[in-house]
């Protein structure tokens, strides 16, 4: 007895002592994390105040966190180039995204999965095959007449959503994931009589949400920052994305700061630096709100809890 | 029906096989069928296409098309090989940068996972983590010009923080032997925070009652993360450094344009293959010439990844990428 | 077959899932694969009766030389523009544009509209080209015409001119063919007319910081060099953000009349021969007058890394290269946001010596090899061209509505941009817009008429032979003779190293090659 309290004692002593070595580690961390995102918000600080700046005192000045002389004139850009057309870029930008990465993430995970069995010997050759393209490209004018002529790709909603559709990068990051959920519940279900279908289904998609989450997370990213597809298939307005409009904008405004030779008065007025801080203020909007988003479902616990239940 | 007719005609001869397959796809068809989306886009947008590579060995014109022009051997890789000390700088720097990228860039986002995975209140973390993705959305166009405004020679803030403390300027802008270090501190900036994202869920998806007994145990945070978190880390660290090998032969343009403005007194570190061919042929706006050199970082690419490989399947077969 | 017996209905389900979405895709394919195809069929059967058309109209034309051209049916062209359509342009080109486009060439006009970024060699118009993707015409400037000749991607259009650009005759110079003109055939067509003699040859200098520190004239480098250290001294400026290869700075280095030709190579304009720029006298004199600047702190570090785009205009500079006298309208406004009393003027360096006129710098259409209605194109340019009344149409709109003409000048009302002012620009008939002052006017008209045609005029290189040693030289010469012309590197040490890396690179097979083509040229002009 006495010795089981001593003992107890000794823990608790223990336990506070490695705590005040814990408190200071933690410490440290919090404030390195700081440091690190103010290292990161404050480039974000310059684009948000030059973007409100006028461009001559950009110009002469350099960029500033808060603006010497206030201006709207970049914004007045955008939406002059954008005018009507704002919410339906938006919209269409909105539209690929959510089906873009549902479609990615069901494909990929199907994709990953398969991997991941291990008594399904053709999965080395799998692996392979979706690793080559990785490295091995085929080159733009091949798969852009491929994606014209025999795909018919042009200004079709699809040709924003298919090109890039399975990402190597994110099929192997899930088959990670994957990874990490015990092969005994797989096993178990077999031996139940489950099927692979159901074993994806009921097993592997819902135990890696954490895992589905991030890659869907990195999907939405690159579907939301494309512009190129658009550039390369979409011709009618009603389906650009957001993204297109402001890189034509900023190719404008770029070209026509750069035309000296125009001889009708263009000058270092154009807003050049402006528009392009500007953008980023547009595009980083709404996406800022989908990390918190996503952040409440990579939590922890969720394969333990479910091997448990 | 050619198979069944080829079984009457000769019995005992070829069946085995065949059962087999057959016998594979009665067993794993769902298997086969949830790959069959994957590997039919992959094949539609990256096989496919990638027949289109035999244009580096041809003297591409429109009239003859990518089949029908003139074998022409290798001569659109001569200009990149012809001029071999100048080939090879740029390879060195391409392998060295990347790898600089690849090393200190990992660290820099195990370690953020790690201590994100320690902070308690929730909004702190929510706010530092959002932020620490930022710089994956600013273009580095952009990025290129905050750092400018960080390192001119007149009027950087750098130089102004150091003439107040009484020192030299220093000459960043034309002096190549800073620019491996800056390079590279640009990158963990663009992309530490979004990588970090990684290493976070995987740490997120481990079993807690480990860190729960080594705690009951007395291990200290230090020791915990030493013990268990880096340990587990391990495969996804592995797996990122294999896929990350594969392009070690392959720079971002747009980077080197945007930070460096492709300053020829900064080449002599800053030159990477990309660049190099993007100065080359650029006069000629010449893509067959660019598809060559692709090939040259893919194939060393591929060879140093198939190797990477067999290392790491020497050590633990499960770490193996194919 | 037994086999199949056996898959169970969530199976069935799946495949038929799957093949849906296939179907789908298919679906969706083949519809855009129908319209496609449907497209040129239709075009192919229009084009035989345009031209037959066009022909015997000729007989029974009404008024003027241009509606006798106008064919009897109605036919589409796709022309790609770059850059935003603004709203008003949306407005017009589907009314009042539209609507002259029909009366006077029976021709509707599509518009395409694409980033300025694939405006060149590589983008994605050579893209739709090579892919066989229908348009009929796209704007184009004389160095990436040369590279898409060389890939066969331009259609030759020696045939269409003399038919189907009668007003452009009376208001465009021929000469400017010539930058368009491979083997004898015509490969585009170009639009508007504005001086280019001497372009660059001049220096823009600020007529205030002139003022101030006692300088009447600028005419030679030493005046220059004066100029530039009382402006760095004075005003804090540095000199310049251009290289020493800039013509104005060559022009005041030696007697010989030099034009740049391509990467390293120079063209002088008396003895007809390609000059060595690296083994010219003009190069040292030019490479040390900029280390000498260098030393003195009059060229920024950052000369070969800063991006901004207009630094004379932002007033970090004190000088900047002109061109045909247009600082007043190019410079000054911009200028003046930012230092409100500044004057600028443009010289030229040795004003004794000859001003040449060495390239046409307006635009062009270029017709795709892909395209069958090369003459409908040629009528649509003829159109921007015929007359005051049209190119001041297009350019800016209707009158009353979108402008005023004040004193013949042109008075926006609506700012939004129509076809391009300064593609459409021409000095002939085009109504100038208020910024341009009379006097303005009167020089810019006449800028042209004391200009030499250049050797080169019309001269355009054909590297195919030389890919290989061009590829390098263009990267060499970056890199080592860059920092030389930005006043960074010393002339002695560096020369050698420079000579002895270009001559390995090819430099001798590359001079020969080009200057066979050279040779060739002045033959046959």
């Amino acid at each position: 007895m006495i010795e089981k309290i001593h003992n107890h004692q000794k823990q608790t002593k223990n336990h506070i002592k490695t705590s005040a070595s814990d408190r200071f580690l933690q410490v440290f961390f919090y404030i390195f994390i700081g440091l690190f995102a103010v290292v990161c918000l404050y480039p974000l600080l310059l684009a948000v105040g030059t973007s409100f700046s006028d461009e001559v005192s950009v110009t002469v000045n350099g960029y500033r966190v808060i603006p010497r002389q206030f201006s709207l004139e970049a914004y007045q850009t955008i939406l002059g180039s954008l005018g009507k057309n704002i919410l339906n870029a938006y919209c269409v930008t909105i539209a690929v995204t959510v089906t873009g990465t549902l479609l990615s993430v069901v494909v990929s995970a199907a994709f990953a999965f398969v991997l991941n069995v291990r008594e399904f010997k053709p999965r080395g050759a799998l692996n392979m095959f979706l690793y080559i393209p990785m490295i091995f490209s085929a080159g733009l004018l091949p798969w852009y007449i491929m994606c014209t002529k025999y795909y018919h790709l042009t200004d079709n909603f699809l040709a924003l959503i298919l090109p890039c559709c399975m990402n190597a990068f994110n099929v192997f990051l899930l088959r990670n994931f994957f990874r990490s959920i015990p092969e005994e519940l797989a096993e178990a279900a077999k031996i139940d009589g489950a099927s692979y279908l159901r074993i994806f289904r009921v097993i592997y998609f819902p135990l890696a949400k954490v895992g589905l989450v991030t890659v869907g997370l990195f999907y939405a990213l690159s579907y939301w920052n494309d512009y190129y597809l658009a550039l390369m298939f979409i011709n009618k307005q009603q389906l650009y994305p957001l993204q297109y409009y402001l890189y034509n904008m900023l190719a404008n405004v770029q070209f026509i700061a750069n035309q000296a030779n125009a001889s009708l008065g263009y000058n270092i007025n154009i807003p050049l630096e402006t528009t392009k801080m500007a953008t980023i203020c547009v595009t980083i909007g709404p996406i800022i709100l989908l990390y918190p988003f996503a952040q409440k479902y990579i939590t922890k616990g969720v394969i333990v809890g479910a091997v448990k239940g | 029906m050619k198979s069944t007719s080829r079984q009457k005609q000769n019995p005992g001869g070829s069946p085995r096989p065949l059962d087999r397959i057959a016998g594979h796809f009665q067993k794993y068809y769902q298997l086969w069928l949830l790959a069959l989306p994957g590997m039919a886009l992959t094949l539609m947008f990256a096989y496919i296409p990638m027949s289109g590579l035999v244009i580096v060995f041809k003297d591409y014109n429109y009239k003859d098309g990518i089949f029908g022009s003139p074998w022409v051997g290798f001569k659109n890789f001569e200009f990149f090989f012809s001029n071999f000390s100048k080939a090879w700088r740029a390879t060195q720097n391409t392998i060295i940068l990347n790898l600089f990228y690849t090393v200190f860039g990992t660290a820099v986002a195990v370690m953020l996972a790690v201590m994100f995975n320690e902070i308690r209140h929730k909004k702190y973390l929510k706010v530092t983590q959002s932020l620490s993705i930022m710089p994956y959305f600013i273009s580095w166009v952009v990025a290129g010009g905050i750092l400018r405004a960080l390192l001119n020679y007149d009027g950087g803030t750098i130089n102004n923080v150091l003439v107040s403390f009484g020192m030299e300027r220093v000459d960043f802008y034309n002096n190549p032997k800073y620019w491996r270090f800056i390079l590279t501190l640009c990158n963990i900036w663009k992309g530490a925070g979004y990588n970090g994202i990684i290493y976070f869920s995987t740490i997120a998806g481990f079993d807690t009652s480990l860190y729960e007994s080594a705690q009951v145990d007395g291990a200290n945070l230090w020791k915990r993360i030493r013990y268990i978190t880096i340990p587990l880390l391990k495969p996804t660290i592995i797996i990122m450094f294999l896929l990350s090998i594969g392009k070690i032969m392959s720079g971002d343009l747009t980077m080197m344009m945007s930070i460096t403005n492709l300053s020829p007194m900064l080449l002599e570190t800053t030159d990477i293959i990309d660049t190099y061919v993007y100065r080359s042929v650029i006069g000629m706006g010449d893509f067959v010439m660019g598809s060559a050199v692709g090939i040259y970082q893919s194939i060393f690419g591929f060879a140093l990844v198939l190797f990477s490989n067999w290392l790491v399947g020497k050590f633990d077969k499960e770490y193996r990428l194919f | 077959m037994k086999k199949k017996h056996k898959l169970n209905k969530r199976v069935y389900s799946t495949v038929l899932a799957a093949a849906m979405i296939l179907s789908g895709l298919t679906g969706c394919g083949s519809d855009g694969g129908q319209t496609q195809s449907q497209t040129p069929a239709a075009d192919t059967g229009g084009e035989p009766g345009t031209r037959q058309e066009t022909d015997s109209g000729t007989s029974v034309s009404s008024d003027s030389q241009s509606s006798s051209l106008r064919p009897d049916t109605l036919d589409t062209i796709t022309v790609v523009l770059f850059g935003e359509e603004s709203p008003r342009m949306q407005e017009l080109m589907e009314n009042e544009f539209q609507q002259v486009f029909i009366d006077e060439i029976n021709t509707k006009v599509e518009l395409m509209y694409l980033p300025w970024t694939e405006n060149g060699a590589g983008g994605k118009v050579d893209l739709m080209i090579a892919s066989g993707q229908e348009f009929d015409a796209c704007i184009v400037d004389p160095k990436w015409a040369a590279s898409s000749y060389n890939k066969g991607y331009l259609q030759d259009l020696t045939s269409v001119i003399d038919t189907y650009l009668p007003d452009w005759h009376e208001n465009v110079d021929p000469t400017a063919f010539d930058a368009y003109r491979y083997d004898g055939g015509v490969y585009a067509i170009p639009i508007g007319n504005k001086p280019t003699g001497g372009v660059y040859s001049t220096v823009c200098v600020r007529q205030d910081i002139m003022d101030a520190i006692g300088m009447d004239n600028i005419s030679t480098l030493d005046d220059l060099s004066k100029y530039a250290q009382a402006a760095k001294e004075q005003y804090g400026l540095y000199a310049t953000y251009e290289l020493a290869d800039a013509e104005y700075i060559i022009r005041g280095t030696s007697d010989r009349n030099l034009i740049p030709l391509c990467t390293g190579i120079w063209i002088d304009q008396d003895t007809k021969e390609l000059v060595s720029f690296m083994d010219s006298p003009e190069f040292e004199t030019a490479v040390r007058l900029y280390n000498d600047w260098y030393q003195k702190g009059l060229i920024p570090k950052d000369i070969l890394t800063n991006t901004v785009t207009l630094p004379f205009q932002a007033n970090m500079a004190s000088f900047m290269r002109g061109t045909c006298g247009t600082t007043l309208i190019e410079n000054e406004p911009g200028l003046q946001t930012v230092v409100p009393e500044a004057k600028t003027a443009e010289y030229y360096i040795a004003p004794e010596k000859p001003i040449y006129k060495k390239t046409y710098e307006n635009t062009a259409f270029q017709v795709p090899v892909t395209s069958e209605k090369a003459d409908r194109v040629a009528m649509f340019v003829n159109l921007l061209q015929k007359n005051t009344e049209m190119a001041n149409l297009f350019a800016y709109g209707v009158e009353g509505t979108d402008y005023e003409l004040i004193d013949g000048k042109v008075s926006k009302i609506n700012t939004e941009e129509l076809f391009y002012e300064w593609m459409i620009y021409n000095v002939k008939i085009s109504s100038p817009t208020a910024a341009y002052t009379d006097e303005f006017m009167e020089v810019y008209k006449t800028w042209d008429d004391k200009a030499l045609p250049s050797l080169s005029f019309g001269f355009s290189i054909d590297y195919s032979a030389i890919q290989t040693e061009k590829a390098q030289i263009d990267s060499l010469w970056e890199e080592l003779a860059n920092p030389m012309l930005a006043g960074l590197k010393e002339f002695d040490p560096n020369i050698e190293e420079l000579k002895a890396e270009l001559q390995k690179a090819g430099w001798d097979t590359y001079l020969a090659e080009i200057q066979r083509q050279f040779d060739e040229f002045l033959a046959e002009k």
